[in-house]
């Protein structure tokens, strides 16, 4: 009986990396191929950008999969909680009953959508019915259930403990017993804080949230799913994949040994030049990428290792790579920022235009005080050698051509953002195994499988917290928040402090991209009102919601950091402080002083 | 055991004021503040006014639910329960609406008004059965090209890449198939599509090209009434069910009265986006009779491409015998 057991788990582990695999390599390879078809002028494979978004879907599940297998889901501990126990620790026990119940519960609530879409079906493309690209959410939370369950106590009587208090909590829920109570409301979030500081994954405090918060207010729970659905296949996402592999095969090849280099030759000489860089180039590639974390989950683990090389802290590496990953933003091509152009009805040349000077401000700043913990750490300097600096130029010239690669082939409309990530991530592995020869190809494999669950420990948390955001849109909090502000408010510089507040607060919790669509048209017509012009406030948004991001305790890019330097929490914070004021001293200079963002408007 | 009673009693009258109550979420893509919006906030007032306050009407504006097929979803999920959308979203339900978008086959606003006369019931029943009711149809505008380059006749489009939606396969198939170039790409990705040149040329009406700047980078348009975009606003049968018969007719008497108004207004709007946008460097050219043929002949070349695959035969035929029909009457009239 163990052994069959045994030997099942064996086949599913396999089966879940071959699948991680196979859709890994169609998402890098439909939309390069798209490429080629187009320029040679033939036919394309049919809704293949769709295909490609709904691929993003199955990596996210199956990489999610994979973290709980790995035990490298994101939470609060270090500890993890998925594994086998035989004495009774009440708050792990609560942590992983929480988790279980949370994730079963996805389960059903995700079975229920793609049964809905079963009953209506429709076709993302010929012959594939959106249910069965669905499908893979109820497989998804399921087999992240059974992980739980099968990885939580020795102990059989233990184990079946988490089975017996969701079988009540069910019964109850159906009972509608107490359902619009506040009480319980506040019972079960206090539950559900207990659970993430005994080691809870972040997603199933999120999920559990909303799941409790959906169902006082006689939502149905699909909701959540629905959700995490339509974000995580919307048509930029797959970039987080592709430009995360990429930068992932990039660290694998010692790409960051001979950028290295690289940078010492050339800027080696200044005190800070390397960390300069790292300020640049991260806020370069986030204009590319618009600002979702990409950046720290793809040159993290290539730009922080060759900071404390080059002699700093770790934590100094740590808070400026994670600080640096949200810079640039104002910026072009940023996507943020053509969307508030878009949703405000402002131009989106003029808000590129007039984020000119802030920009410069916010990387020129962070670029100064890493100069000054150059000093304080006395990193070792060197002198410059011309002849030096263009021979290791032309030694990594194939890497060194990428950033200049991708504003290309933006800006010439040759290729859309998901084909030039997609380009990229090609051109990369092509780079590596064939012209510098670090990587053999059967590594690739590995590097697949390790970045898909770092890539599905995060789409799950963004897709759980989509769904907890569209309570709060459903509830109409953002619309209450406003009348009250409305209300309240009579100075045009109170409204501006509030502000500040609030889209800190806002980009702490929500995603970039929801948060101006669901924010900027509330704001806007209040922006006109205090005699705000239309282009500054976007620039006042941007800003704030990028600095949103580095917001303790739950900012988006401190979370995908901590993940992916495998630290906690709390050093994360430490780490990133010093930079956070600074930056925050940035935000109000912009939002207080329009002649930045409008001086060269005029 | 006499509190027990109490109880019970306190949870029926409780339940049964809750049940008389209802609130419809409605979801739609329109700004909070458009007129589109205002008009939907109006109805919801008279709603509750008719209702008795019985019902009233919660507006989730600016697509912050989704976009219109996700609404749908979540009306089937019973998230919302109504939401205003255009063909898009209403395909999604019955793809019989696509009858609207036969190419160049409306002249004017009496040809729509006539067609949508004499299919409305037939979709109406079958929104029924989807399990959905139609509270009111409403135009968006005509579709007119806008381009990079000028475009006066099908030979310039060849060399044009077009818009069409990610995901709308059929489309995309229907212009390789005629031998042009077509791009699938997202909403989101138009404007920077037109910007860097990754499309040139997309159908779509005045309104939405003004309100999304595409102005800025496809300086030509052609007074061509391309095809129609429209809509209506529909319900989900479950929870309009629970309303009572005399208030569904009040209901749906308002819904159809703002949904007249809205569509005067949307046609107004039309020509109004045009001549802002000319102010601001739009040209537009108006086609020669000859030119206007050459687009003519190159539509009822597409016919039997549409037929069967974007539009549903059915629905194809019923609609292009109603415009005969119109054409047949308005020549009887001029003679």
């Amino acid at each position: 009986m163990n052994k069959l057991k045994q030997q099942l788990s064996i086949r599913l582990n396999w089966g879940e990396d071959i699948l991680a695999l196979l859709v890994f390599i169609s998402i890098t390879f439909l939309p390069a191929f798209e490429i080629f078809l187009r320029v040679t002028g033939l036919r394309g494979v049919p809704s293949s950008a769709m295909i490609v978004q709904h691929l993003t879907l199955w990596i996210g599940f199956i990489g999610a999969v994979l973290a709980t297998r790995h035990n490298k889901l994101l939470s609060l501990t270090a500890k993890p909680l998925l594994q086998k126990e035989d004495k009774l620790h009440l708050g792990r026990w609560l942590a992983k009953v929480i988790s279980f119940i949370v994730a079963f519960a996805l389960m059903w609530a995700s079975l229920k959508l793609v049964r809905v879409e079963f009953e209506f079906p429709r076709n993302l493309a010929p012959g594939m019915p959106i249910w069965a690209a669905q499908s893979i959410m109820p497989i998804g939370f399921g087999l992240i259930a059974l992980q739980v369950y099968l990885n939580s106590y020795s102990n059989r009587l233990l184990q079946s403990s988490l089975l017996i208090i969701p079988l009540l909590l069910v019964l109850l829920g159906l009972s509608g017993y107490m359902q619009d109570s506040m009480f319980v409301v506040v019972l079960g979030l206090i539950i559900l804080i207990i659970a993430l500081i005994n080691g809870a994954p972040i997603f199933v405090g999120l999920g559990g949230a909303a799941i409790l918060l959906f169902w006082n207010s006689y939502v149905p729970i699909s909701a959540i799913p629905a959700e995490t659905y339509r974000i995580v296949v919307s048509p930029t996402l797959p970039t987080i994949p592709l430009f995360t592999l990429a930068g992932y095969i990039l660290a694998e090849g010692g790409a960051s040994k001979r950028m290295l280099s690289l940078f010492r030759a050339w800027f080696g000489w200044i005190p800070g030049g390397t960390p300069v860089m790292v300020v640049i180039l991260c806020g370069f590639f986030t204009a590319l990428t618009g600002g979702s974390g990409v950046t720290i989950l793809a040159m993290g683990g290539l730009l922080a290792p060759l900071l404390i090389q080059e002699g700093y802290s770790r934590s100094f590496a740590l808070g400026l790579v994670t600080v640096s990953g949200s810079l640039g933003l104002l910026f072009p091509p940023s996507l943020p920022a053509i969307i508030y152009g878009v949703t405000a009805g402002v131009s989106i040349k003029s808000i590129f235009i007039a984020g000119i000077v802030p920009g410069t401000l916010l990387v020129g700043t962070i670029a100064l005080w890493a100069i000054r913990q150059g000093k304080l750490d006395h990193v070792t300097k060197r002198k410059f050698d011309f002849g030096k600096a263009i021979r290791v130029l032309w030694q990594t010239k194939w890497e060194a051509i990428i950033p200049a690669g991708v504003l290309v082939g933006i800006f010439s409309g040759f290729t859309t953002l998901v084909e030039t990530a997609a380009l990229t991530t090609v051109y990369v592995i092509i780079v590596e195994t064939l012209v510098y020869r670090d990587l053999r190809a059967n590594q690739i494999p590995k590097i697949i499988i390790d970045c898909s669950t770092l890539i599905g420990g995060v789409l799950i948390i963004l897709g759980v917290a989509m769904g907890l955001t569209s309570y709060l849109v459903d509830a109409q909090i953002p619309m209450l928040l406003l009348d009250w502000m409305k209300e309240t408010v009579s100075s045009k510089y109170v409204f501006l402090i509030m502000l500040n507040i609030f889209l800190l607060l806002t980009g702490c919790l929500m995603d970039i991209f929801s948060s101006i669509i669901v924010v900027v048209p509330l704001i806007a017509p209040l922006g006109e009102y205090f005699g705000i012009d239309p282009v500054h406030l976007g620039i006042i948004f941007i800003a704030n919601l990028e600095l949103g991001f580095l917001t303790p305790p739950v900012g988006m890019n401190l979370f995908l950091s901590a993940y992916r330097f495998n630290e906690s929490m709390p050093v994360i914070y430490k780490a990133t402080l010093p930079f956070f004021l600074v930056r925050l001293l940035v935000v109000i200079a912009i939002t207080y002083l329009p002649f930045l963002s409008l001086g060269l408007l005029n | 055991m006499k509190n027990k009673y109490l109880i019970i009693i306190l949870i029926l009258i409780t339940a049964l004021a809750s049940a008389k109550k209802i609130t419809i979420k409605l979801a739609t893509l329109a700004p909070q503040g458009s007129e589109m919006h205002a008009l939907m906030v109006e109805m919801g007032q008279q709603w509750e006014a008719a209702t008795d306050g019985n019902v009233t009407l919660r507006i989730y504006p600016n697509g912050v639910v989704g976009d219109e097929r996700d609404m749908i979803r979540k009306i089937r999920i019973g998230q919302i329960h109504a939401a205003a959308v255009t063909t898009e979203g209403l395909s999604v339900i019955s793809p019989d609406v696509y009858g609207f978008l036969v190419p160049m086959l409306f002249d004017d606003f009496d040809d729509v008004d006539w067609v949508r006369n004499g299919i409305a019931e037939e979709l109406e029943n079958d929104f029924n059965e989807n399990g959905f009711i139609i509270l009111n149809w409403g135009d968006v505008g005509w579709a007119y090209w806008f381009t990079k380059k000028p475009l006066k006749n099908p030979q310039d489009l060849e060399s044009m890449k077009i818009f069409t939606w990610a995901g709308d396969y059929h489309s995309d198939e229907l212009w390789k198939n005629a031998g042009y170039h077509s791009v699938q790409i997202a909403y989101l990705d138009v404007l920077s599509g037109l910007q860097t040149g990754l499309i040139d040329a997309i159908a779509t009406p005045s309104i939405i090209a003004l309100s999304n700047q595409y102005i800025g980078s496809t300086k030509y348009m052609l007074d061509l009434k391309w095809g129609l975009v429209t809509g209506g606003t529909v319900i989900d049968k479950k929870i309009w069910n629970r309303i009572q018969p005399e208030h569904q007719n009040q209901m749906l008497a308002i819904a159809r009265e703002i949904g007249v108004r809205q569509q005067s207004e949307n046609r107004k709007v039309d020509q109004q986006a045009i001549a802002a946008m000319e102010q601001y460097g739009l040209i537009v050219y108006t086609p020669s009779d000859e030119e206007v043929k050459t687009w003519k002949v190159l539509v009822k070349s597409f016919y039997p491409l549409i037929r069967g695959s974007l539009i549903p035969e059915k629905i194809f035929d019923r609609v292009i015998q109603l415009k005969a029909e119109k054409d047949l009457q308005d020549t009887l009239i001029t003679d």
